[in-house]
């Protein structure tokens, strides 16, 4: 025979509810916090442009030794592309190449756009086809020692001994916006972040 | 028959606003802030003494020794009234290939950062606004390659796609 259990009566049972935390000054230094995290984060608009100017190579005006059968493969070695971008106050660029300085295909203008600024568009197409035929193909990888983050980092290395280098000048009355916008156009080719061009860019007197 | 009880011994209950649901999103908002703002490294602030000009990179920015170079000259970067470390005046001066009182600037910090044994990486972080001529960066970075710092990073704003 099954005993019948009695239950607490339902009224009782509701009675006491355990006190609900006060959460209204936390929410108060939430709502302080919150405005003032948001203001910092707006520094993901900010970016950083690397300048590191190339070291200038030791042996620049011509180094001596050296027997005569290592002079052509030094020869060789020591090709350099010379490639030198040039920014007129009137929005020409000039372009030039193995320190060539006569009209032709080594030496070469580009005049501005019809709005009269820099036509770097037309700029960002002659130093790909530059890359592509003067710098060709990469012959190696080689590696160098960043002494700030202790780490190797890898690049290309061609034909040329400076296929990654380009020196800018431009007049000193030329804005900093302009310098910023043709070192991103000399770095990779434009659309296409892939296609790296001259991203070791040093920045020189207009001579 | 039973009767409807009458309302004047009704329960009248509290309308008590319920912020738990509130504090869950506060809370996630907060983390989802504090987490975006320990991987964008240290604090580079756009100074509001410039207008920085834009640029396609979108490397994260990191401060190392941080100038400005505004059209009143080179500054120390502060938060409140920067001091100005070379003025317009030493900038624009053609003799000025290397600029006297940013090189002091440089020897002195780095002296400084020697003897709190901060290790010397020769980076300096410059904000440059986008006005500034030509001639006044070459000599600001002649400066810093003259004093050893020879890597220097330009704050740029994100260019809009």
């Amino acid at each position: 025979m099954l005993k019948k259990i009695n239950l607490p009566s339902k009224r009782r049972e509701g009675g006491e509810k355990p006190p609900e935390p006060d959460l209204t000054p936390i929410m108060s230094l939430m709502v302080v916090l919150i405005p003032v995290l948001l203001q910092v984060a707006q520094l993901s608009d900010i970016a950083l442009l690397e300048y590191k100017p190339p070291a200038e190579a030791a042996d620049d005006s011509g180094g001596g030794g050296g027997g005569d059968d290592e002079e052509n493969t030094d020869e060789e070695k020591n090709l350099k592309l010379d490639l030198l971008v040039n920014l007129h106050e009137d929005g020409v660029i000039q372009v030039s190449m193995y320190n060539k300085l006569d009209l032709g295909e080594h030496f070469f203008e580009i005049p501005a756009a019809p709005n009269g600024n820099y036509n770097f568009r037309i700029l960002n197409d002659s130093l790909y086809s530059i890359k592509t035929r003067e710098v060709g193909e990469p012959t190696g990888i080689d590696s160098v020692l960043n002494e700030e983050t202790q780490k190797y980092e890898t690049f290309k290395t061609y034909r040329v001994e400076d296929g990654r280098q380009v020196k800018i000048t431009a007049l000193g009355k030329t804005p900093f916006q302009s310098i910023v916008d043709i070192m991103d156009v000399c770095r990779f080719k434009l659309g296409d972040e892939s296609k790296e061009l001259f991203p070791l860019t040093e920045l020189r007197q207009f001579q | 028959m039973a009767y409807a009880p009458s309302s004047k011994y009704k329960k009248k209950e509290k309308a008590a606003l319920t912020l738990n649901s509130m504090m869950d999103m506060m809370t996630i908002i907060l983390l989802f802030l504090i987490k975006s703002m320990s991987t964008s490294g240290a604090m580079v602030r756009p100074s509001q003494y410039l207008e920085l000009p834009e640029g396609a990179r979108k490397v994260e920015p990191e401060k190392k020794l941080a100038i400005l170079i505004s059209p009143n000259g080179v500054m120390e970067d502060m938060e409140s009234t920067p001091r100005v470390i070379s003025p317009a005046n030493e900038l624009d001066n053609a003799s000025n290939v290397i600029l006297p009182g940013l090189e002091a600037f440089l020897t002195n910090q780095k002296a400084f950062d020697e003897k709190a044994g901060i290790p010397f990486n020769g980076i300096v972080t410059i904000q440059c606004d986008k006005s500034v001529p030509y001639d006044w960066l070459l000599k600001v970075i002649n400066t810093c390659g003259q004093s050893e710092y020879d890597v220097i990073d330009f704050v740029i704003l994100k260019q809009s796609s």
